[in-house]
């Protein structure tokens, strides 16, 4: 248990625990979080994507964002790997190439909490017919 | 791929995209000879014959959106270095066995890495999966599913960030003899 002084304690310590709350609560609705795929085929796996995907998995909840992770298979853009697709709620998935741990860094602080886009953007040029 | 461990992570992303919802993870390591075994079965739509020797082609894949797969190719070219094997099993509609096994001797075999750090996000990032492990070196065995692990934290708010450490911990303190080759339990 972290030490409880100040008020800024205790507003964090709130903060945490809604989190966790909303986690719980929309985790009967998975749409409702974000969601965020690592590639994770060779491609992936060979330029990093497990330590991008351990990087999310564990600094999504310390900066109190619901989300859940996910990997996903090889999207064809190898050149650009390890790459992500992040879906925040109700919008279209964005798919960002070279993502290191800055990149994933800035990708949570901008585009997560602040749906600002960054850098890295791979273009979605074809839609998967259904 | 920097080591063993990556490689089974590849290849169980492979059983994943053949839509399998049950993946067993055998490993199996003798000190003796220093042989590392691992078998990797899946429930996945499988491969047809023709399909089992073009999995093996570099140049062959059964994706659409690029026209080369190494995944199967390159770990065969790293276990063949090593004077190991690779063989794949496999029928339509039935699964998918993946099996090879390295040489730890030899000078080109890539070191073991981190396979309860492997394992362990591979069954929190992947709950609907059931995943069976089976790791032993002779004298020591440790079995667990991911089912019966997650069903312990079912309903508990906690993070995937958490929930990784705990089942890591688990992990790792259940398979350090597959690292340090001696068995205290």
């Amino acid at each position: 248990m972290t030490k409880v002084k100040t008020l800024d304690d205790l507003i964090r310590l709130r903060d945490e625990l809604r989190t966790k709350l909303e986690l719980r609560e929309k985790g009967e609705h998975p749409e409702q979080l974000i969601q965020v795929k690592v590639a994770m085929a060779t491609c992936g796996i060979a330029s990093g994507a497990k330590e991008v995907m351990d990087y999310f998995i564990d600094e999504l909840p310390k900066r109190n964002i619901a989300a859940v992770v996910t990997q996903t298979g090889c999207m064809g853009y190898c050149y650009a790997e390890p790459t992500i697709e992040v879906t925040l709620p109700g919008k279209e998935p964005v798919v960002f190439g070279y993502v290191n741990k800055e990149k994933a860094d800035e990708i949570i602080e901008k585009y997560l909490k602040a749906g600002e886009l960054v850098d890295g953007i791979i273009p979605q040029t074809f839609k998967k017919p259904n | 791929m920097e080591n063993i461990a990556l490689h089974i992570l590849d290849i169980v992303q492979n059983a994943i995209e053949a839509g399998a919802t049950r993946i067993s993870i055998e490993i199996e390591k003798n000190d003796t000879n220093r042989h590392l075994r691992v078998m990797i079965t899946d429930n996945g739509r499988g491969m047809s014959e023709e399909m089992i020797t073009r999995a093996l082609d570099p140049f062959y894949t059964s994706r659409t959106t690029r026209k080369v797969g190494i995944g199967l190719p390159l770990l065969k070219q790293q276990v063949e270095q090593t004077g190991g094997f690779l063989h794949i099993i496999s029928q339509p509609h039935k699964g998918t066995t993946v099996s090879f096994g390295f040489n730890l001797e030899h000078i080109d075999c890539p070191p073991l890495g981190n396979i309860a750090d492997v394992c362990s996000t591979l069954f929190i990032v992947n709950p609907q999966i059931d995943f069976y492990l089976h790791v032993s070196n002779g004298k020591c065995t440790f079995t667990c599913e991911s089912k019966k692990i997650l069903e312990i934290f079912d309903r508990l708010p906690l993070s995937q960030g958490e929930l990784r450490q705990y089942i890591y911990s688990f992990l790792k303190e259940n398979m350090d003899w597959l690292v340090q080759s001696k068995c205290t339990t």
